[in-house]
């Protein structure tokens, strides 16, 4: 509890013998009468006598009480907000109490107590004084902790602003941070002296306090959009640490937000919570600089239908629109880089960047908070290469940061694939999957493959091998290990190889000692164990979190539309991952029976990708047993599945093409074909390129906080461009309001104040600095003691 | 209204002579009951009739000879003569009014007044006692007109003073009288109660009828102190300070315990018992005698 004149409650206790003295010196004198019943009333003279000297005694101290309460109002108490609730019981404790002693004492000067009631009372205000003292002496306690008093005494503050790109929204000509950062440059000029202010941003900065008042506002206006903002409740778990280190007793702690959900995402911290209610109720006040109705075009990221394309390939750029706000129609914009191999250059200060070539435009409806998809097809003759392009609405809106979405792709020649059967093994289902015989006419296929048995593989050279982009292996008979170790060669230098395993790798319904031989294991990455049969209730069954991987890409669409169900797999190879098998593989598709139906295993610069099941099957068959019916009918997933793999072996890497904000982009970098070092221009225009060095065979770029593309140029008999995009992921822009209860959660209900105006931050400081007013109480008080003091002297004296 | 409102202390209280008073009350009360039950009481003549020797020429009606040129006597019901004395309290607690127009003295004064003015009409003899610690002044009864006067004149000079000794009061005045009477006694019997009636009870075995008009001030009745009074016993002189508020339930309780205990224990003695205070009409007590009357008659 906090006085704001203690003074004046010495002076009121010194008061108190007033009423007192009047009690004793100024008793007023009594109106005579003459009344020949006098005897009627003598008779019952002891009880009334005793019963008017209580009331005297009554009167007496309900002035004393009355001078109190002036006192106590004029010495100005107040206590902590979070207490008010405990006071205020205390005080009805403390009256009930009274109410209760004044009924025991008027039995007993009556001289007609009711002794059970009077016990069953008695007991009862021995435990509320029991009570009362003890949740007293607990709130002193508690409060002496809670810093208040001096309005003006030095305080320790955290000032956390959000600065994740939801606060560029424009709201009133000003960003949200603009806002946020003017209320806190306001905050920073209102502390008192002396105080400490750290001022933080969801940066992952590490919290300090700053030197000085000047300081922090400096850091305040320095504040930009963090396209890669850490949430709110880490950032303000790590300032509450720091704020706990100081040695100020009053803490306090603002946080400057939108109030988005996406802001306040993360693990519900406990120990946030118990920080938080550390501090006085009230001391951290959450300023809402958003508001909820929004109005917002946003580009979801962009899907590309591949990530490398052949020189006559096509592709295909689809995205979602969303809309917050009422039904509208707006323009979108596909624009694609001319390569320049002149450019990106440094040109008066700021960097120069390639001429867009090829621009389409589309127009789309979206209904009120709606979401519409958007699809462009892109189809031109292109040289081998990176490409950089952006998908843009058309005109300006309160969000401009995901109203374009950037990507890059890349251009490569045709692959030549080599395809290696076993005996009598179909290559069809593949070669046709791969290389439709219509595309091949039209030189737009992505392979050209040429098909081969194992035993001339066996048999040619492997100089060779280096001509093919990838090797397919279909229903492969037991190998050599000199042809397991050139496989592995093959693919250290680069080369993708794919492994559809069926019959002919068993001998007599047991893994063949081939499949199982340290080479065969150290190229695969794992070890075969049986062959699993079952009847037509097992097939291909990707899960969510398989839909990740780049394999997926062309899946993810049409995921839920795939009915996988339809083409049962009855035969497949068991297999496991042991310690023996040295680097380990990873499963990136099962079965319904969850056995890995596609592995993928990284050796050296290339990929070596098994699928536990061939594709080669024949449609029936007399002899055996047919394995699977993955290419009986119309089969989409089959089609579907071999491409990606086809295209996942000889570009696993064009994954690192298009990344999120934040994340390293990688690429392998076989100086050989590459150049050991590359200039890297980002998407800010006025920054001058860094150098990035190859390491160990790869190039690894970590600055990537800025949309937009990133370009590499680098010389080897002449310029080389290569480079990748970098987006927004959607959360960063999605401006859904946070629900109150997931405040709660993080820093624990009834512990923090939200305002949005100056007015109630400087109604809450002056709350919390100098606790809860108890004066509007008093007075009430005052005012009902003095009616009954005036009521009680009336009979009396009138 | 027009002559009921002599009815109310507070009008009569504006009449100065005794005598008027007694007039007026009576006129009030009678006017009253020509609507009432008691029509053709024996108060009033109910009828004339000849002269004839022997009557009183007292009763000789001389409005009717003025009217006829004869004689006419008034003839009354009721032919038996009542003798009746009024017997006044006059301790100083007889004296007492809080903020009333009559005290309890002159409210039993005027009550007295009318009730002489009352039997002398109907040739009742009437006389007067007045006592206080003992009998202070008597008129011996007598019905003429003479005896109104000296009864009037007599109520006019007295006055409430000293301490009351009612029980020895009453055993003097039970000595005096020889005759059966109906004996009206007015006060506020603020004395000891068991001395009281065992006085009233040998006054009632000497073949006494009894009216014991009980005279209280309307203050004393309804208690109307509010907050804190030194309060004192004009008769003892004791004191004693009084939180009103406090008191006043207990005290008209009590007043009331005390009114009961005399109305049953006057029953139990076969008198009657009137309970008066000074707000409240005379007709009441007026009519008490008349019905007590009635019954005697």
């Amino acid at each position: 509890m906090a006085w704001t004149n203690f003074m004046i409650l010495g002076l009121g206790g010194a008061l108190l013998a007033v009423p007192v003295m009047l009690h004793f010196l100024m008793q007023p004198k009594p109106k005579r009468v003459d009344l020949p019943t006098l005897r009627f009333l003598q008779e019952r003279q002891h009880s009334t006598r005793s019963r008017m000297r209580l009331r005297h005694l009554m009167l007496l101290l309900l002035r004393c009480f009355l001078v109190a309460l002036v006192a106590l109002a004029l010495a100005g108490p107040a206590v902590a907000s979070r207490d008010f609730g405990n006071w205020f019981t205390l005080g009805g404790i403390g009256l009930v109490g009274l109410v209760v002693a004044g009924w025991l004492a008027a039995t007993f000067v009556s001289g007609r107590p009711n002794v059970t009631l009077s016990s069953i009372l008695g007991a009862a205000l021995i435990g509320l004084i029991g009570y009362g003292g003890w949740s007293a002496w607990n709130l002193i306690g508690s409060e002496s902790s809670s810093g208040l008093g001096d309005i003006q005494a030095p305080v320790a503050a955290v000032v956390l602003i959000d600065n994740s790109p939801r606060m560029s929204y424009r709201q009133n000509n000003k960003t949200r941070l603009e806002q946020a950062q003017e209320v806190a440059s306001w905050l920073v000029n209102q502390f008192p002296d002396n105080s400490r202010v750290c001022v933080l941003a969801t940066d992952n900065d590490e919290p300090f306090f700053s030197v000085d008042p000047a300081a922090a506002a400096r850091r305040i206006g320095k504040l930009r959009i963090n396209h890669v903002a850490t949430g709110i409740p880490e950032t303000l778990a790590e300032g509450m640490r720091l704020l706990e280190q100081a040695e100020q007793t009053r803490k306090e702690v603002y946080v400057l937000t939108d109030l988005t959900a996406a802001s306040w995402q993360g693990k519900s911290s406990r120990s946030l919570q118990q920080r938080v209610s550390r501090l006085s109720t009230g001391n951290v006040i959450v300023v809402d600089v958003g508001n909820a109705d929004t109005e917002n075009f946003a580009l979801m990221p962009v899907e590309l239908s591949a990530v490398e394309i052949t020189e006559t390939g096509g592709l295909v750029v689809s995205t979602d629109v969303s809309r917050s706000g009422s039904a509208a129609q707006r323009t979108i914009n596909l624009s694609i880089e001319q390569p320049d191999y002149a450019r990106p250059v440094i040109r008066d200060g700021r960097a120069v960047y390639s001429d867009k070539f090829w621009k389409q435009q589309t127009t789309v409806d979206v209904r009120e908070n709606g979401v519409a998809s958007v699809e462009l097809r892109f189809q031109q003759n292109l040289q081998p290469g990176t490409y950089h392009g952006q998908l843009e609405l058309v005109g300006s809106d309160s969000l401009a940061l995901d109203d374009v979405r950037h990507f890059s792709f890349q251009v490569s020649q045709q692959w030549r694939g080599l395809v290696i059967s076993g005996p009598e093994v179909s290559t069809t289902n593949l070669v046709s999957t791969i290389a439709p015989t219509r595309s091949v006419e039209l030189g737009t296929a992505r392979y050209d493959c040429e098909e081969i048995t194992l035993q001339q593989f066996e048999t040619r050279s492997s100089e060779t091998d280096a001509d093919y982009a990838a090797i397919f292996l279909l229903d492969p008979p037991p190998m050599t290990d000199a042809t397991w170790q050139r496989l592995i060669e093959y693919a250290n230098a680069g080369g993708g190889v794919a492994m559809f395993l069926g019959d002919n790798g068993s001998s007599d319904g047991k893994v063949h000692p081939s499949f199982q031989s340290d080479l065969a294991r150290q190229a695969m990455g794992f070890s075969l164990t049986r062959v699993w049969r079952s009847s037509d209730d097992v097939f291909l069954s990707p899960r969510e979190n398989d839909m990740a991987h780049p394999l997926f890409r062309s899946f993810r669409q049409i995921d839920a539309g795939i009915p996988w169900n339809r083409f049962p797999v009855r035969r497949h190879w068991g297999s496991e991952v042991s310690q023996a098998d040295g680097a380990k593989a990873s499963v990136v598709l099962r079965y319904s029976n969850r056995e890995a139906a596609v592995w993928e295993h990284r050796v050296g610069s290339g990929r070596f990708l098994t699928m536990t099941t061939p594709v080669s099957e024949p449609a029936w068959s007399e002899e055996r047993t047919i394995w699977n019916d993955l290419f009986l009918g119309k089969p989409l997933p089959a089609w579907l599945l071999v491409r990606a793999i086809a295209q996942h072996i000889v570009a696993g890497d064009a994954d690192s093409l298009n990344i999120r904000v934040g994340e390293m982009a990688s690429f392998e970098n076989d100086l050989r074909t590459w150049p050991e070092s590359y200039q890297v221009f980002t998407p800010a225009e006025d920054q001058a390129p860094a150098m990035v060095h190859a390491i160990d065979g790869s190039i690894r770029y970590r600055f990537t906080e800025l949309p937009g593309h990133y370009r590499l140029k680098g010389q080897l008999d002449g310029p080389v461009l290569r480079g990748f995009s970098t987006s927004l992921d959607p959360s960063a822009t999605d401006l859904t309001r946070l629900e109150p209860d997931i405040l709660d959660q993080f820093l624990g209900a009834g512990s923090y104040q939200v305002v949005t105006k100056k007015e109630e931050i400087k109604r809450q400081q002056g709350t919390n600095r100098r606790g809860k007013e108890l004066y509007p109480l008093l007075m009430l008080m005052l005012l009902i003691a003095m009616s009954v003091e005036n009521l009680i002297s009336n009979q009396f004296y009138r | 209204m027009s002559v009921e409102k002599y009815l109310k202390p507070e009008v009569i209280n504006q009449i100065k002579r005794l005598d008027l008073r007694a007039q007026f009350v009576v006129r009030g009360f009678l006017h009253g009951l020509h609507a009432s039950p008691f029509h053709g009481f024996s108060v009033e003549f109910s009828e004339h009739r000849k002269y004839s020797p022997g009557d009183n020429p007292n009763d000789i009606d001389w409005n009717v000879f003025a009217k006829t040129d004869k004689y006419y006597i008034r003839k009354y019901e009721s032919e038996t003569n009542l003798t009746g004395f009024l017997v006044m309290d006059l301790s100083e607690s007889m004296g007492f009014t809080f903020e009333q127009t009559l005290n309890k003295f002159d409210y039993a004064v005027c009550l007295a007044a009318a009730l002489a003015y009352l039997m002398v009409s109907q040739q009742d003899p009437v006389g007067l006692i007045t006592f206080n610690d003992k009998v202070r002044e008597s008129l011996p009864p007598r019905s003429n007109r003479k005896q109104l006067g000296n009864v009037m004149s007599l109520l006019s000079k007295i006055k409430p003073a000293g301490q009351t000794d009612f029980a020895y009061s009453v055993g003097q005045i039970a000595a005096m009288l020889k005759n059966r009477s109906l004996v009206m006694i007015f006060s506020d019997l603020l004395s000891d109660e068991e001395e009281m009636f065992s006085a009233l009870y040998r006054l009632r075995h000497g073949g006494h009828d009894i009216i014991l008009f009980h005279i209280l001030d309307e203050a004393e009745v309804s208690f109307p102190f509010n907050g804190m009074y030194e309060m004192r016993d004009p008769e003892t002189d004791q004191e004693m300070k009084v939180d009103a508020d406090g008191f006043r339930s207990s005290y008209v309780q009590r007043i009331k315990d005390f009114r009961d205990s005399l109305s049953q224990q006057s029953h139990a003695g076969g008198f009657d018992y009137v309970a008066l205070d000074t707000s409240m009409q005379f007709d009441k007590a007026l009519m008490e005698y008349l019905l007590s009357r009635r019954a005697r008659g």
